[in-house]
């Protein structure tokens, strides 16, 4: 579904992210791993066409090279961002139906996104800004759904929340993981976490990818040698 | 209840020149004249986080054009001010390919450098008539008698049109996609919401409404000079009304028109220590009710916050 090959994400001068390649299909999730200023959010930006990049990236075949962010959330790449980025003045309600911008049609509503986080449907006329952070990002994650999209990026999902409040968010995506055909990418500190949630995983250092693999039997001294850079720069 | 009095202020309003003096009756066309300025910059500066200190150079444009529609293609001036509106907002779709590239205090800057731009080029223009302006070539368009009720209706038609504009913009998919950009530019855009293409809109709008509003208020001087038409004064009462009434509400400029109306009449008789009083309530304002007049409701109401937009 998605893939991408030979991607490099730059701001100006300073490039982020060199030579990223991998693949995800449909309904498969994809951990992206790393400690700060890896480089996750910025491969997230450069396949959603928030930041310049070189490389293939194709959806479904087509390559997306120089569409702008608009043009690729049309053919169905959503991004729920990193630090949530309420619209806060809208409500709970508006943030989320303005998700459907984009106007693609799918099993994703008003409806069975407030099914999948009842919460928000009773905090619908509520402003966004007065959510507590867990709620904020349901409804970050609800308004990239609404978009129906074929490739969902999640960046930081559990990020300043709560332990028992990021386990909640975190079984509604096993819950959508288990039921949607969408190719999810999911960006995650947590290496337990991550692990847990995906089907293979990708780790990142200093911008480039050290380590690959398939999440189920992963070996998580390995995956944390490799966070941190140890022992794996030869 | 509410429509019912809408309905009837919207009557009464019709009707002053029936029973108002001339006194009143430009105080009153001056009034609507600055809401709907007001009601036009809240549009892209409010409601959209584009804010510009160049908008005397569409009210200075739309004055241009009405006489300059009037004068060489001869158009009755009921048919001038509306057309210059367009010109106004053409005029502005025009410069948006360079100034779009400016972002936020630089935006407000570079249409400051703009309205400077068109202002010294109207001065050397002799086709414009030059520093000592031009007098309104349609003035008998209208019977004499009828001129200053005439005047009056269109700002009123153009405050109440500017209203009813950005109240329906407001309501529609494409007012959220405006609030989205405003409230965080980078959600925005991953959903799908394509800046420029927004931003052009509201700004060309808004231009449009302002050269409209420019015009009706040169149609009742009957004399325009490039000094008083693109005075940046225009900018600061603007600027000071929407922000005393409320950034990005409906309401708010009309609280700010009110504001500035009973402070500049109430101390007419002391020179020019209004706008020290106008000044120390612009600072007041933003200390104490940094959402201007209409967000006072919201400090005693929650449920009013639904109505903020």
């Amino acid at each position: 579904m998605l893939k991408v090959d030979g991607l490099s994400a730059s701001y100006g001068d300073y490039t982020a992210v060199f030579d990223a390649r991998f693949e995800v299909a449909a309904g498969e999730t994809l951990a992206l791993i790393g400690a700060n200023g890896a480089g996750k959010t910025s491969l997230l930006h450069a396949i959603c066409g928030l930041c310049s990049a070189q490389g293939r990236i194709t959806l479904d075949g087509a390559d997306m090279h120089g569409l702008t962010a608009a043009k690729r959330a049309q053919l169905g790449v959503a991004l729920s961002p990193e630090g949530r980025r309420m619209f806060a003045s809208l409500s709970v309600q508006e943030n989320l139906e303005i998700g459907a911008n984009t106007g693609r049609t799918g099993p994703w509503t008003l409806s069975s996104v407030t099914k999948l986080f009842p919460i928000l449907g009773e905090f619908a006329d509520r402003p966004a800004r007065l959510l507590s952070g867990g709620q904020q990002q349901m409804v970050a994650i609800g308004r990239a759904l609404m978009a129906n999209p074929k490739v969902l990026l999640l960046d930081e999902v559990s990020l300043g929340l709560a332990p028992v409040v990021a386990q909640e968010v975190m079984q509604a995506l096993a819950k959508l993981r288990t039921e949607s055909g969408i190719a999810t990418i999911l960006v995650e500190q947590d290496i337990r976490r991550a692990i847990a949630a995906s089907d293979r995983f990708l780790c990142l250092l200093e911008g480039r990818v050290v380590l690959q693999g398939a999440s189920k039997g992963a070996d998580l001294d390995a995956i944390g040698r490799a966070y941190f850079g140890e022992g794996t720069a030869a | 209840m509410m429509r019912i009095l809408l309905a009837l202020a919207t009557a009464a309003l019709i009707a002053l020149p029936f029973f108002a003096d001339r006194g009143t009756m430009f105080l009153a066309m001056e009034i609507l004249v600055i809401i709907a300025l007001a009601q036009a910059w809240n549009l892209p500066a409010g409601y959209g986080g584009l804010l510009s200190l160049g908008h005397h150079g569409f009210i200075g444009l739309g004055g241009y054009a009405l006489y300059v529609l009037s004068r060489d293609l001869g158009l009755h001036v009921l048919v001038a001010i509306p057309a210059a509106g367009i010109v106004t907002g053409l005029l502005a779709l025009a410069i948006t390919p360079v100034l779009f590239r400016l972002r936020a205090v630089y935006f407000a800057v570079g249409m400051w450098v703009v309205a400077e731009i068109i202002r010294i080029l109207v001065m050397r223009s002799d086709w414009l008539g030059g520093a000592s302006g031009m007098p309104l070539a349609g003035a008998r368009d209208i019977p004499r008698a009828w001129m200053l009720p005439t005047a009056y209706w269109l700002a009123l038609a153009t405050a109440l049109g500017a209203t009813v504009l950005v109240w329906g913009l407001m309501r529609s998919d494409f007012g959220l996609r405006l609030k989205a950009l405003r409230d965080d530019e980078i959600a925005a855009r991953s959903i799908g919401v394509a800046p420029n293409r927004v931003r052009l809109t509201v700004f060309v709008l808004s231009a449009a409404m302002t050269g409209m509003a420019g015009a009706v208020s040169y149609f009742s001087a009957l004399f325009i000079t490039p000094l008083g038409a693109f005075d940046i004064g225009w900018v600061v009462i603007i600027v000071f009304v929407t922000i005393i009434g409320g950034m990005g509400r409906l309401s708010g400029p009309f609280l700010g028109a009110a504001l500035y109306f009973i402070l500049r009449e109430g101390l007419a008789d002391f020179g020019n220590w209004y706008l020290i009083a106008l000044g120390t309530s612009a600072v007041l304002a933003m200390l104490v009710l940094p959402g201007g007049l209409a967000s006072l409701g919201d400090r005693f109401n929650f449920s009013k916050t639904k109505e903020q937009s």
